[in-house]
């Protein structure tokens, strides 16, 4: 942090933004997006490498997704996803989201009121008049047990969501073992996630069972932050 | 007293509250593995393991925070050979 500039805290004593940092804006979405198969892939118009995006799902109530990884493809981003969950829930659509700095998005801001910052070398670091993840809350569900078929753990939503939020679900992806460097895997199992209808709870769940010694959860949480995209 | 900032666009709607957190970019690279390197430790000063940080990274990679560093770790079947970019975030 530079000991020049403005830093903005919320109420919380937790800081919403500075004059140094780029922060998070929306770039694109799209919505009700669905794969056919279930297991699918969504290429996103993205030339903001290296910078890796942040990747929204906001999911349809009581619906699993998981499997979730994203690849560059030159001036795109590719986000993997499983919008089933087999046994469990249908193939399900989802709106997706596609968050960065504004330089990676190479987009200006329109209006003339609002917030605006800038950093020491006047690149412009947030503008209000971006749509912009608010992020709510950060559950944290802890890792559940995937030696035991369905085990599911949960984390209650607490801020009053009284719409269906917006889920950064990066770690809703591929188990693994991490301790050591990866490890072999016999198969792979993905762990998911679902918002229940009354946006109480979000939980977790692997659609198979291995050792816990593949699960690079087991013990530690995985972290969802939920936000509010206004307008989308 | 209630600190911080609430904004509203011009159509009178809450914009940014005072319980808001947003999220900021504090540090990003790119790593490459190959068949006999599957994990690396990265320097990136302020991170600690905490819901205040993540990392969005491309391809099978795990990421794990430290304390002032974060370690990207490949799933042993993928993501060999290839350039994976890294992205810290606080919020």
């Amino acid at each position: 942090m530079s000991n020049v500039g403005v830093q903005l805290f919320n109420e919380h004593g937790i800081e919403l933004l500075n004059t140094n940092d780029p922060m998070l804006i929306v770039m694109d979405h799209r919505l009700d997006v669905v794969f056919g198969s279930g297991y699918g892939s969504i290429l996103l118009p993205y030339s903001g490498w290296p910078e890796s995006p942040t990747i929204l799902i906001r999911p349809r109530p009581g619906a699993w997704y998981g499997y979730f990884m994203i690849q560059r493809e030159g001036s795109n981003v590719r986000v993997w996803l499983d919008s089933r969950l087999i046994g469990v829930s249908p193939i399900t659509p989802f709106d997706i989201a596609i968050a960065c700095t504004p330089r990676a998005s190479g987009l200006q801001p329109s209006q003339g009121y609002g917030l605006e910052t800038f950093g020491p070398t006047g690149e412009l670091l947030f503008s209000s008049a971006f749509r912009f993840p608010r992020i709510r809350q950060i559950a944290q569900v802890p890792g559940p047990n995937l030696q035991a078929a369905g085990s599911t753990t949960s984390a209650a939503i607490t801020y009053g969501a009284d719409v269906m939020p917006w889920v950064i679900a990066r770690d809703a992806t591929q188990s693994v073992a991490f301790s050591g460097g990866a490890a072999s895997i016999p198969s792979a199992v993905g762990f998911y996630f679902s918002v229940n209808a009354a946006r109480t709870a979000i939980s977790v769940r692997a659609d198979d069972t291995t050792n816990n010694s593949n699960n690079q959860y087991w013990g530690r949480f995985l972290r969802f932050p939920l936000c509010i995209i206004q307008g989308i | 007293m209630p600190a911080g900032r609430q904004e509203w666009d011009a159509q009178g709607r809450l914009t940014l509250d005072l319980t808001d957190r947003l999220g900021k970019m504090v540090a990003k690279g790119q790593v490459s593995f190959s068949q006999s390197v599957n994990a690396a430790t990265i320097s990136v000063p302020g991170v600690v393991d905490s819901e205040e940080f993540y990392v969005s990274c491309t391809g099978w990679v795990v990421c794990r925070l430290n304390n002032g560093s974060i370690t990207l770790s490949r799933y042993e079947y993928a993501s060999v050979n290839e350039v994976q970019y890294w992205t810290v975030i606080r919020q």
